[in-house]
């Protein structure tokens, strides 16, 4: 073989080859190829806030159905629930994930020495954070919810079957139950993605590109819902937030939120505007958010480490307090103040 | 004798081809591949907009049990009034890069920026 016919046959394989990475690089960046696979996203409403599952693939079908089924089980608001027949004074049978709940909710009442309930009914009627026509309630009314309460919860579990004396209200562990029931599915399926019902969050499998999911915490001190605090870079796990600045209403002046501490009936005094916390899952995740509130930066601490739970707290004065799981993934604005604890 | 060329007119072709392809390939990739808003009232989409190119600001009137009044203009998308109680919506400010949504729950509407390419934001929010 001459010079001349090595040289040329090394310039066409060298075409070749810049060819065929240059299809390769063309195929890789289309959308549905590789590592920019776009996330398919289904949204729908349920538990009174919007769900959605952002996956990595075709969302499966069943999702809505599944939460709503749920929520036929677990909502007060819905007449043939389990939980508003059991608030009518009904002895009923639990499915096994309600009576997990009500067990969870149980742990969380002990954890917090009461300030979390289950069977607070009576006083999220009183104030309808959830409703139009919330207000401040008048002392005797708040009195008379706390009689029905009493100092202990009032609702049994025994062989699977529920009886309460005052009314449930399982909303502060419902959207995080909500994200299990669709991970679940999305694990079933062989999917990976993130589901959310409310702030609430479950995030299964990986990212096609191998990175962690990124999430954003929200700004309690913005009215922005595009405004982050701090940013998560998490891989799979639950994650739910509790603020004082979600549902609020002013009333003569001052604002109160819906965060009630069922030992007094009012909006809990805290020294938190949030509490986000990771979890194996999404229930203890979403109990844990709100007993963290209310209990406050040092309390909140102390239960997570007694939970194996993280967390991310954000205080009135600004600064946040992560725990040590946390710390080295998390990204917060210039200026945050930030202390590992 | 014949003499033996470095190259022939087909390796010429084949050369072009692949310059041009490339450049196309720069074009195509460089061009802004667009924003649009995305509207779903109970979960449904009833409504796209591509806002970015718009020279006049539009506004729309949305919702089946209370009403969402958005609008759309070259700075993005907003909720001018609400008929919810609380109101967040309508002060929840302007969005227009992808992946930012603005929902009204009380009136089940759901207002999001979407994109040809994924969003620089995170890919989930809580709180």
């Amino acid at each position: 073989m001459t010079k001349r016919n090595v040289l040329r046959k090394g310039a066409r394989f060298g075409i070749c080859l810049l060819a065929g990475a240059f299809l390769v690089a063309c195929l890789l960046s289309m959308p549905g190829c590789g590592t920019r696979t776009k996330m398919q996203t289904e949204q729908f409403y349920a538990m009174g806030a919007l769900c959605s599952a952002k996956v990595y693939g075709t969302p499966p079908p069943g999702l809505a159905a599944a939460v709503t089924a749920a929520e036929n089980a677990i909502s007060h608001r819905i007449m043939d629930s389990v939980i508003a027949r059991a608030n009518c004074g009904q002895r009923v049978q639990l499915d096994a994930g309600t009576e997990a709940l009500l067990a969870l909710c149980m742990e969380m009442t002990e954890k917090t020495d009461g300030a979390f309930r289950a069977d607070v009914l009576a006083l999220t009627r009183l104030w309808d954070f959830d409703g139009e026509t919330h207000r401040v309630p008048g002392t005797k009314e708040l009195e008379a919810a706390l009689a029905q309460m009493g100092p202990n919860p009032t609702y049994t579990v025994q062989s699977g079957c529920l009886q309460t004396k005052a009314p449930l209200d399982l909303g502060a562990v419902g959207k995080g139950y909500a994200c299990d029931i669709l991970s679940d599915i999305l694990r079933q399926n062989n999917l990976s993605g993130i589901v959310a019902v409310g702030g609430s969050l479950g995030l299964v499998g990986s990212k096609p590109d191998g990175k962690a999911f990124v999430i954003g915490i929200r700004d309690p001190f913005s009215p922005s819902q595009n405004a982050f605090y701090g940013t998560l870079a998490l891989q799979e796990g639950f994650v739910s937030t509790s603020g004082s600045y979600e549902k609020t209403f002013t009333q003569d002046g001052k604002t109160y939120h819906h965060i009630l501490d069922a030992r007094t009936g009012m909006p809990a005094v805290s020294d938190l505007v949030s509490a986000t916390i990771v979890a194996e899952s999404g229930a203890l995740s979403d109990a844990l958010s709100t007993a963290c509130f209310l209990l406050g930066r040092e309390g909140a601490l102390a239960l997570c480490r007694s939970m194996g739970a993280e967390a991310v707290l954000i205080g009135t004065d600004g600064s946040i307090t992560v725990t040590t799981g946390l710390a080295e993934v998390l990204q917060v604005r210039d200026g945050v103040l930030v202390s590992v604890s | 004798m014949m003499r033996m060329r470095l190259f022939r007119w087909l390796d010429a072709v084949l050369i072009v081809a692949v310059l041009a392809a490339a450049g196309l390939w720069l074009l195509l990739s460089r061009r802004d591949a667009g924003v649009w808003a995305v509207v779903e009232v109970d979960g449904k989409v009833c409504d796209r907009v591509a806002f970015s190119t718009l020279e006049t600001p539009v506004v729309r009137t949305y919702g089946l049990q209370g009403q969402v009044t958005v609008e759309f203009s070259a700075a993005g998308v907003r909720v001018l009034t609400s008929d919810c109680a609380g109101k967040q919506c309508a002060h929840a400010g302007t969005i227009s890069r992808t992946g930012e949504q603005i929902v009204c729950l009380p009136c089940r509407v759901c207002v999001s920026v979407d994109g040809a390419a994924d969003g620089e934001g995170p890919d989930g929010v809580t709180g």
